[in-house]
């Protein structure tokens, strides 16, 4: 599981934005605990390890932090950010 | 033939032999001098502009290609162009933006009517020096070709929406829920890191100016509503 390499994580001030490199005009704005889980699967293929960050990160149990994974895994799958 | 053009700050050689851009042109003429860089038409650009105009003349697309070639090339100094109608009030500027037809000339003209300057109303340019983001007055001011040769500090960003017939409203809005409609009103380069230069630039103008839902019909309600907004910018 990993990005797609045709798409930037961007900061801005108070929001990250999701820039794609090629002609689409599609720009994710991210919160930051999704910016966090954005950059985990940058460097990171493994949703228990992204989760276990997650969950050190933000100082939640592991299980809210999986299931908060998942849910935004399930999301940027459907909408081709990853594969 | 080549000649020069100030605005936004920026000096910039023209080439073009169309009359229609010299005319266009002719209230932005700068002395011969040193110049920030150069700006032409070019076929691909044409190619692009005549399959989504077709019924425009070939000395107007000109006119347009030469526009995008400096929107390609403003972003490395810190500026890009917005679709807007952009006005001066009070010494401030602000700009009326959203998708297309929904009446942004309209609101810039409600704002005329009570004393303001219509900067530019089509295509102003955003450009960020030091601590401040000016709004600035092109050629490239629309078919109407409404708009003058200024600068001023961008106070205010109005996204523009109808709901005729409801009571005008001003809402102030989070960067992050304008971000994404004022994305799409932004001239985006075709090229990776222009894009990324861009969003960085509108990132940058979200910190440091206000953005505002505006909706109603265009009349003195609306326009009392928009003040009022103004007023706390």
């Amino acid at each position: 599981m990993k990005i797609k390499d045709e798409y930037v994580l961007q900061d801005l001030p108070g929001m990250a934005v999701v820039v794609p490199q090629g002609d689409e005009k599609y720009f994710l704005k991210l919160n930051s605990t999704a910016a966090f889980i954005w950059r985990a699967f940058e460097s990171e293929n493994d949703p228990d390890s992204v989760a276990r960050a997650l969950a050190a990160k933000y100082s939640i149990s592991y299980e809210r932090a999986l299931r908060s994974v998942r849910k935004t895994v399930d999301e940027w799958l459907g909408s081709g950010f990853i594969e | 033939m080549d000649f020069f053009i100030d605005f936004a700050f920026f000096r910039v050689r023209i080439t073009s032999d169309d009359p229609l851009v010299f005319k266009r042109c002719e209230r932005y003429i700068a002395p011969v001098s040193g110049f920030d860089f150069a700006a032409c038409s070019r076929p691909e650009f044409e190619k692009e502009v005549r399959a989504r105009e077709p019924d425009f003349k070939s000395d107007y697309v000109e006119f347009l290609c030469i526009y995008r070639d400096i929107a390609e090339k403003i972003v490395d100094y810190g500026a890009f162009v917005m679709h807007g109608a952009a006005i001066e009030y009070g010494g401030k500027g602000y700009i009326f933006t959203g998708p297309s037809g929904i009446g942004k000339t309209t609101r810039a003209r409600l704002f005329a009517g009570a004393g303001a300057e219509i900067v530019n109303g089509d295509k102003p340019v955003l450009r960020i020096l030091g601590d401040r983001v000016y709004v600035c007055g092109t050629p490239w001011a629309g078919r109407e070709n409404l708009g003058k040769p200024l600068c001023v500090p961008l106070c205010g960003i109005f996204i523009v929406s109808r709901a005729d017939g409801e009571e005008p409203k001003c809402e102030p809005l989070t960067p992050y829920d304008a971000f994404g409609a004022l994305v799409n009103q932004v001239y985006l380069s075709s090229s990776a890191s222009g894009k990324s230069k861009t969003v960085a630039l509108l990132g940058k103008v979200l910190d440091k100016v206000g953005v505002f839902a505006l909706s109603g019909a265009p009349d003195e309600r609306l326009l009392a509503a928009a003040k009022a907004a103004m007023g706390e910018v």
